[in-house]
């Protein structure tokens, strides 16, 4: 590893984790305080039923409380999700081949359940942690697959960047950003995390994930600098 | 009150509807932008309570198109990013307020007495100003010449904020009263209104009045005491005469309304209070900077929004009306039966040149009411007073009798100003009508003339 002999890569690796993770705190942070909301009002509603002796017939208060409850699950889902994210950036970085982090991620399935996967000539390189990206690749494939049943994964090796392109049939209603938005329903939720995930490793290393339309297809675009660049 | 929420997060919008209905509100909530754009016009809110990250758009857009349809719909927005750029952002295009998420049931309470506490503002000053457009009245104020109209829109506004004022005009405009009635119209209208003249408080005691005082600060401090900061806190405190206050009181004022601090005499404790400062002077603001009496860092503190007084001469077109409303005020106290001033008596009130304001004018209502007989106030009964009062604010002037000058005053009427030179012309020349002719170059018939048109009696038989 040519560049951590100065601890140049080493320092801007950890630079861009910390940056990415900041980022990623304040997505969680933000994501959380709507069903937190929602928790607090219930509770302050609950509360007020019951001083006003409401308690007697206590099936709006019982659903007050399941909604209290499914919120805090809300919440407590975030913070796990943050959490293993967290432990997930103490992988000890180093060059790796873009191309077999992506195929292991993508490795649970074949062509014949509609992923495909095609692989950078001559093989590429980026400095990092390995692991983040085969999860987060993991993650996405299983959520484009579960909506848009095919799923492509191609790797394009440049002079100075690797370019990692996903696309499966769907829709962004709403624009790109609200991709990335945690939904209420399991699938928006799912897919929003799915998605936050892959940005954070994609800042992590250095690089930026865009998500576009192209027709019936999601497009992500995903570049990273090359492991020495 | 009718609030549209706009709320995707179901919860949210569930707990939100159940604490405005506690509120007493009437209450729609919608999930999305399309939804809120149908049901406003059909629900008509007066408060719209608007997510800005909704799936279909951002709920600034909401705002601005709101506000553009109806400017006295208020809008409070509701953000989840604790961002201070998207809630200036928000505030700027005339969001009412916003509330970050997570929200807190105590922080909407907040928000909503506010909001209410601004509608009440508002209806009030409506209710002023249809009083104003049917009996010139606005608040403690009268006037429906255009100077004091203009002067009402700005009191309507500055009231609003929470701005120091000076108020500046000549001795007897109603300065007092015009802060009283900033007061009145501003949000801090159900806590103190606490007034100090500065002029009038002795320098040694005026650092005490202003900021209170620490048993045993000074000999005869036997207990604390709380200073006007104290008492006014939440509300108004007026510093009418705030020139006359001393260079150091100055410096230590300027620092109070800094920092929102100060100490009472003798303490070492810092006292945060909320008090709007209103001031006021009667003197020529740049003189008194130039001569020292007031210090430029402590006036630039005080004169955030200035406000001038016409003197009564500049708006004479409202002595009838003044000259009534101090007529109703002094008969509803004290029930003599005079309930009207006739027209030769108005006119002589609107001729007159009013060197001490309005405050001469409610004291000469008052004398000529104590010596009118019921049911009116007739010109006689305002000349006697009109003249008593010359001779009594008139230092300078010799007696009565006797040589001297006739004292004139800018807008005198020149058949005042004739009564009154006969008089004296008479006084001089012992009562001898032929001697006085002589003195004012008149026949004596044409000076008997004079002497019975205006009454004059002292001639000699």
């Amino acid at each position: 590893m040519m560049l951590t002999k100065d601890g140049v890569a080493l320092a801007r690796f950890y630079g861009d984790q910390n940056r990415a993770l900041r980022h990623l705190l304040r997505t969680v942070r933000h994501e959380m305080a709507t069903p937190l909301s929602g928790a607090l009002l219930h509770v302050e509603v609950a509360s007020r039923r019951l001083a006003r002796g409401e308690g007697a017939e206590p099936a709006a208060v019982v659903e007050g409380l399941r909604t209290i409850q499914g919120e805090l699950e809300r919440t407590a889902a975030l913070l796990d999700f943050f959490g293993e994210i967290a432990v997930g950036t103490e992988e000890e970085p180093r060059d790796f081949s873009i191309s077999e982090a992506v195929s292991r991620g993508a490795a649970a399935y074949t062509p014949e359940d509609g992923v495909v996967v095609a692989l950078a000539r001559p093989e590429a390189e980026i400095f990092g942690a390995p692991r983040q990206l085969e999860e987060a690749i993991a993650e996405t494939t299983r959520i484009l697959l579960a909506s848009g049943k095919a799923v492509e994964w191609k790797i394009e090796a440049l002079p100075s960047e690797i370019r990692l392109l996903g696309s499966a049939p769907g829709d962004l209603a709403g624009g790109a950003e609200s991709a990335f938005r945690i939904g209420r329903t399991p699938e928006d939720f799912a897919r929003a995390l799915a998605l936050v995930r892959l940005r954070f490793v994609v800042e992590g290393h250095g690089g930026a994930l865009e998500l576009s339309r192209d027709g019936s297809h999601v497009r992500l675009a995903a570049s990273f600098p090359r492991a020495g660049a | 009150m009718r609030i549209l929420i706009i709320e995707d997060d179901r919860p949210t919008r569930r707990g939100l509807e159940q604490i405005l209905l506690d509120a007493e509100a009437e209450v729609k909530g919608v999930g999305t932008l399309a939804e809120a754009r149908t049901a406003a016009p059909e629900f008509a809110p007066d408060v719209c309570i608007v997510d800005l990250s909704l799936p279909d758009g951002d709920g600034m857009d909401f705002l601005r198109e709101s506000r553009a349809e109806d400017a006295r719909r208020e809008i409070i927005v509701l953000t989840g990013n604790a961002s201070i750029d998207t809630a200036v952002e928000a505030m700027k295009a005339g969001a009412f307020d916003y509330l970050l998420k997570p929200l807190k049931p105590a922080q909407i309470g907040v928000v909503l007495d506010r909001l209410s506490e601004k509608r009440d503002l508002e209806r009030e000053v409506d209710d002023l100003r249809r009083q104003l457009a049917e009996t010139g009245k606005f608040g403690a104020m009268i006037g429906k010449s255009e100077p004091m109209q203009q002067l009402f829109r700005v009191i309507s506004r500055v009231a609003k904020s929470d701005a120091p004022v000076m108020i500046l005009g000549e001795s007897g405009t109603g300065k007092e009263v015009a802060a009283t009635t900033i007061h009145d119209l501003s949000r801090r209208r159900a806590k103190p209104f606490i007034a100090i003249n500065c002029g009038a408080v002795s320098p040694n005691l005026i650092e005490s009045e202003l900021f209170g005082h620490e048993r045993g600060a000074f000999t005869g401090a036997d207990k604390r005491r709380s200073g006007m900061f104290e008492m006014a806190h939440g509300g108004t405190l007026f510093l009418d005469e705030v020139t006359e206050m001393s260079a150091e009181l100055q410096v230590k004022l300027l620092r109070v309304l800094e920092t929102r601090t100060f100490r009472r005499v003798g303490g070492n404790e810092e006292l945060k209070v909320d008090v709007r400062v209103l001031s006021s002077s009667n003197r020529n603001i740049e003189e008194a900077i130039r001569e020292g009496k007031l210090r430029e860092d402590f006036y630039y503190r005080l004169n955030v929004f200035p406000l001038t007084l016409p003197p009564l001469r500049e708006h004479k077109e409202d002595v009838p009306h003044l000259a009534r409303y101090f007529l109703d005020q002094i008969e509803s106290r004290e029930k003599t039966g005079v309930r009207q001033i006739d027209d030769a008596a108005l006119a002589i009130l609107t001729a007159h040149a009013w060197p001490g304001n309005v405050r001469e004018l409610r004291n000469v209502v008052h004398r000529a009411y104590v010596l009118s007989n019921p049911p009116t106030i007739d010109a006689e009964a305002l000349r006697s007073v009109l003249d008593s009062g010359r001779k009594l604010t008139a230092p300078s002037a010799p007696a009565a009798s006797g040589p001297g000058p006739v004292p004139v005053e800018v807008g005198d009427t020149l058949e005042d100003l004739e009564k009154r030179l006969i008089r004296k012309t008479l006084d001089s020349a012992k009562g001898s009508v032929e001697k006085a002719a002589r003195m004012m170059k008149l026949t004596p018939a044409a000076l008997k003339t004079k002497l019975k048109k205006y009454r004059i009696d002292g001639a000699a038989q």
